[in-house]
């Protein structure tokens, strides 16, 4: 049920292959094309059985088994403030470890891992795309085409990652 | 700080530590019964134990403290002192400095801290038989206590004097005792062999070699009864060699209890005392069995021990102070006494073993590979019944697979048991450490409060011991600050002087119940209710309509305190909230709390037996599958229409004369898809005393469920975990407390209502 997609469509984007080289795996989230760093990625699964849990922080659309570990997954397109839409055979959940925790996301397709010159990143545009620009750790350009670098750390913000501490619902409300 | 085995180290820390616990729980036991000789011996055992191996480990600043405190625990075991207050805190004192040294010890920080001088100093003055506080003449010159203190005479008729021995060897107790400690241990191992016909002859000839080194050791204190005893002891087993059957039986047990007393006196030397008992009897009989090999009277039965001789041979032995705590059983069943007195003399006799230290992260393993078992064989179960609706399988198939899933079930249920209990503890584990803190509770209060522990064998898993350690502190201290009275207070109202604190253990059902209950001021609705209104968590017009009950668990709330004072004990109104969100976040478990305004307080506790995994009845929502803990569900009712009514406008329902309100599962579980037509079910919960009525579509059925956290995402949700169902997929768990917590408004309205 999971797919691994290291090393099958690699594509070389820069000329030199030396040890400095970035490696990405990119994907799609709507019309744009993301990466992040493939050390983050700790697998890539086709879509899967959703629960919901009620009154979880926004973005966060449900949990997984992910062999025995209960792991919760975001949506990107929420995340990006997209529209979101019905998942197709495209979807993927992207797993992740940030902070110490395990996540998953859930992008509407997964493509190529890239090598990339760290010169070939730009920093981002103070304005662009639709997203906050917060969690963009810079912008590559592979083929004509626009890849947006994410900073996972800080894409899932705090809120969503946080040890809910029981807080104290005063009887009387 | 040494260069010993890490493992020997670890052993010394986790033996030495229990034993510590039970040295300091003992100690405030015994402010308490001062002259309980049982309980005095018990703990110098204890204390002496760890100072005998911190002393093999060479943690000489550990070894110089206990020897301290021993000295101390000794003179009042000879009944040189009465162990009070004064004497209490400084043995108390000692034991925190041991404490302080342990984990030195464990952090592997280099040196141990060294005890305070003066404490030692002051100990070592008990020991020398001063009351704290008395007079100020200096300690007794060793060697001149002999002419002051007269001889004692014990109940099991031993002598005991102090030893007077030249300066010069003094120094040499120690290596030598050791000796003769060792000697004596083969001794009696090969006073075993000599019972078999066939190593008879060999344990003779080494028993011979061995008793002869004994000899030369023990003459070298020249204490004259030690010496007899040896030389009886040489003169029955030289006798041995040809002794017949009859002999053998009657001789054997009775050096066997010689070299048991040569032991004795071995250990009192030690302690730079004599020790001597009348042995003519002994003497006698061994002397007739070495010449004429009969006995007329005081025959022995054929396997009799050492002790059993020693005993029909006008020696009460079993007695002896070191094994008093013993020594009432032994009167009764020698046989069991003679057997604790094999294990003390530490004799490497064929003991076995009936507990094996095992590490606590194998445990662990074997518990989430249980959990893990328990997912497997829930979806075999699941299978199988999916097996047995198919059509095109053979009967007979399809019912072996049942059967064999029915085992399953039932194997991997004891398994889950098995393993659940190898993790379970006594919580006398955790009530041991409160004698102590109720005694410097009213040290520092200036009260008088004694605690009372109930039901402590109550055995539980030991993630419920590590997570109910701090609210039961917290609960302790409120009770001993707060709740009790001062004493003139309390006798102005007619109650004892001293107040009592009893901490109660026991079952009830699948639960374990822990209650604190004071016999203090107990809790004021008046105060809690304006206290409460103050701070805007009801309005007045609320707070009529609140039972007692609900009033009272205003205090639960973070920052709540109605203390006068706030002491640096308790009464900043942080704890009592801690405590419940501990109890029922990490426990989840339930706190009640019942008082009556002068009469006292009783705060429960309820917890189940384990966290790991619980029974839970499965039921569905709409199409969204939750976990409910059977614990907490009291009955499942499929209502007829006219069931259901409205009080001010909330739904409920008539249940057996009772009106319950209930709530639906999709609302309260904020279901997208919602079928509001198809929730025939209604499950009755009940937590912390509160019923509600939660609507569901369907029941699916009762399943074990393992316990996984959800890490941050259920927010607050009214979830309190995840489960992996049988498809594989994940099931929430839905947290009762919080439910109720939701729905608490709706039911104060309806019981309001009903109340009118």
């Amino acid at each position: 049920m999971s797919e691994h997609d290291s090393g099958n469509n690699e594509q070389n984007a820069g000329e030199p292959s030396n040890a400095d080289q970035l490696r990405l795996v990119s994907f799609n989230v709507g019309a744009e094309r993301f990466a992040v760093d493939i050390l983050r990625v700790q697998e890539i699964n086709r879509m899967m059985e959703l629960t919901r849990v009620p009154q979880s922080p926004q973005g966060v659309k449900g949990v997984i088994n992910l062999r025995g570990k209960i792991v919760p997954v975001l949506d990107l397109r929420n995340c990006f403030n997209m529209e979101e839409t019905e998942h197709s055979d495209e979807s993927r959940i992207i797993v992740v470890e940030v902070r110490g925790a395990t996540l998953g996301f859930i992008v509407d397709a997964v493509h190529e891992v890239l090598r990339l010159d760290p010169g070939m990143v730009e920093p981002a545009p103070s304005v662009m795309s639709n997203a906050d620009a917060g969690y963009i750790q810079g912008v590559a350009k592979v083929d004509d085409t626009l890849v947006i670098l994410l900073d996972l750390d800080r894409l899932v913000g705090a809120d969503h990652l946080e040890l809910i501490s029981n807080m104290d619902v005063p009887a009387a409300a | 700080m040494s260069g010993f085995d890490p493992e020997i180290m670890q052993d010394f820390i986790t033996e030495s530590g229990e034993l510590l616990e039970q040295v300091e729980a003992d100690l405030v036991e015994l402010e308490s019964r001062p002259e309980d000789l049982d309980l005095l011996n018990q703990i110098f055992r204890a204390l002496h134990t760890i100072k005998g191996s911190a002393s093999f480990l060479a943690l000489t600043e550990l070894v110089e403290i206990a020897h301290a405190g021993e000295s101390a625990l000794n003179a009042a075991r000879n009944q040189q002192i009465v162990v009070g207050s004064g004497e209490m805190d400084l043995l108390l004192a000692a034991i925190d400095i041991i404490k302080v040294q342990f984990d030195e010890i464990v952090e592997g920080t280099g040196a141990l801290s060294k005890a305070d001088q003066a404490l030692i100093d002051q100990l070592t003055k008990i020991g020398n038989g001063e009351a704290v506080g008395g007079s100020s003449a200096p300690a007794d010159v060793p060697g001149t206590e002999e002419s002051e203190t007269p001889a004692r005479v014990y109940n099991d008729e031993r002598t005991v004097e102090p030893l007077d021995l030249d300066p010069s060897k003094l120094d040499l107790i120690d290596p030598l005792t050791a000796d003769v400690e060792e000697s004596i241990q083969s001794i009696q191992d090969k006073l075993q062999g000599v019972r078999d016909a066939q190593t008879r002859e060999s344990s003779v000839n080494n028993l011979i070699e061995e008793i002869e080194e004994l000899d030369k050791t023990v003459d070298f204190f020249g204490i004259e009864a030690t010496s007899a005893l040896v030389a009886i002891l040489k003169k029955g087993v030289e006798a041995l060699k040809d002794a017949s059957d009859e002999t053998l039986i009657q001789l054997t047990p009775r050096l066997e209890g010689v070299a048991t007393l040569i032991e004795v006196h071995n250990a009192a030397l030690r302690d730079k005392e004599v020790v001597s008992w009348d042995t003519t009897t002994l003497f006698a009989h061994i002397t007739t069995l070495t010449e004429s090999g009969t006995l007329d009277t005081h025959q022995l039965e054929d396997d009799s021990t050492g002790v059993e001789a020693l005993q029909i041979d006008g020696i009460p032995f079993g007695v002896e102070p070191d094994e008093a705590g013993e020594a009432v059983a032994t009167s009764s069943a020698p046989a069991q006494g003679q057997d604790q007195n094999v294990q003390k003399s530490g004799a490497a006799k064929s003991q076995i073993e009936q507990t094996i230290r095992v590490d606590i992260e194998r445990l662990e393993t074997l518990m989430n590979l249980v959990g893990e078992l328990v997912l497997q064989k829930n979806r075999v179960l699941g299978m199988a019944e999916e097996f047995g609706k198919m059509n095109q399988v053979e009967s007979t198939l399809a019912e072996q697979m049942e059967f064999t899933a029915g085992t399953l079930d039932r194997v991997t249920g004891d398994i889950q048991m098995a393993v659940m209990r190898t993790r379970m503890q006594p919580l006398n584990k955790l009530f041991g450490k409160y004698p102590r803190l109720i005694r410097d509770l009213a040290s520092k209060t200036g009260k008088e409060m004694n605690l009372v522990i109930e039901g402590g064998d109550t055995e539980v898993d030991k993630s419920v011991i590590e997570e109910l350690g701090d609210p039961l502190v917290h609960l302790l201290r409120n009770s001993g600050d707060h709740g009790i009275e001062t004493p003139d207070v309390r006798e102005a109202n007619g109650k004892p002087r001293a107040g009592t604190i009893t901490l109660q253990a026991g079952h009830e059902g699948s639960h374990v119940c822990v209650r604190v209950i004071d016999d203090g001021r107990g809790l004021s609705r008046d105060k809690i209710g304006a206290k409460a209104v103050e701070r805007g968590l009801v309005s007045e017009e609320q707070l009529e309509h609140l039972s007692d009950e609900e009033v009272f668990r205003f205090i639960l709330q973070a920052g709540f305190s109605t203390a006068e004072v706030v002491s640096d004990i308790s009464g900043r109104g942080v704890g009592m909230d801690v405590v419940r969100t501990n109890i029922e976040s990490k426990l989840k478990g339930s706190l009640t709390i019942e008082s009556t305004e002068g009469k006292g307080t009783v705060l429960t506790i309820t917890i189940p037996l384990t966290l790991a995994i619980m029974p839970a009845m499965m039921v569905s929502t709409a199409d969204e599958i939750y976990a409910i803990a059977l614990s907490n569900i009291l009955e499942i009712v499929r209502p007829e229409p006219g069931e259901i009514s409205s009080v001010d406008g909330y739904p409920v329902i008539h249940l057996r004369g009772a009106v319950l309100p209930i709530i639906s599962a999709q609302e309260v579980l904020g279901v997208k898809n919602t079928r509001h037509g198809d929730e025939d079910f209604i499950v009755v919960i009940s937590h912390a005393g509160k019923n509600i009525g939660l609507r569901v579509s369907r029941v699916i059925g009762q399943q074990e469920i393992v316990m996984k956290p959800l890490d941050g995402v259920e927010r607050d949700g009214p979830v309190s975990g995840a489960t992996i169902l049988n498809d594989g997929g994940v099931g929430l768990i839905i947290d009762i407390a919080r439910l109720i917590s939701i729905t608490s408004k709706q039911a104060r309205a309806v019981q309001a209502a009903g109340a009118s």
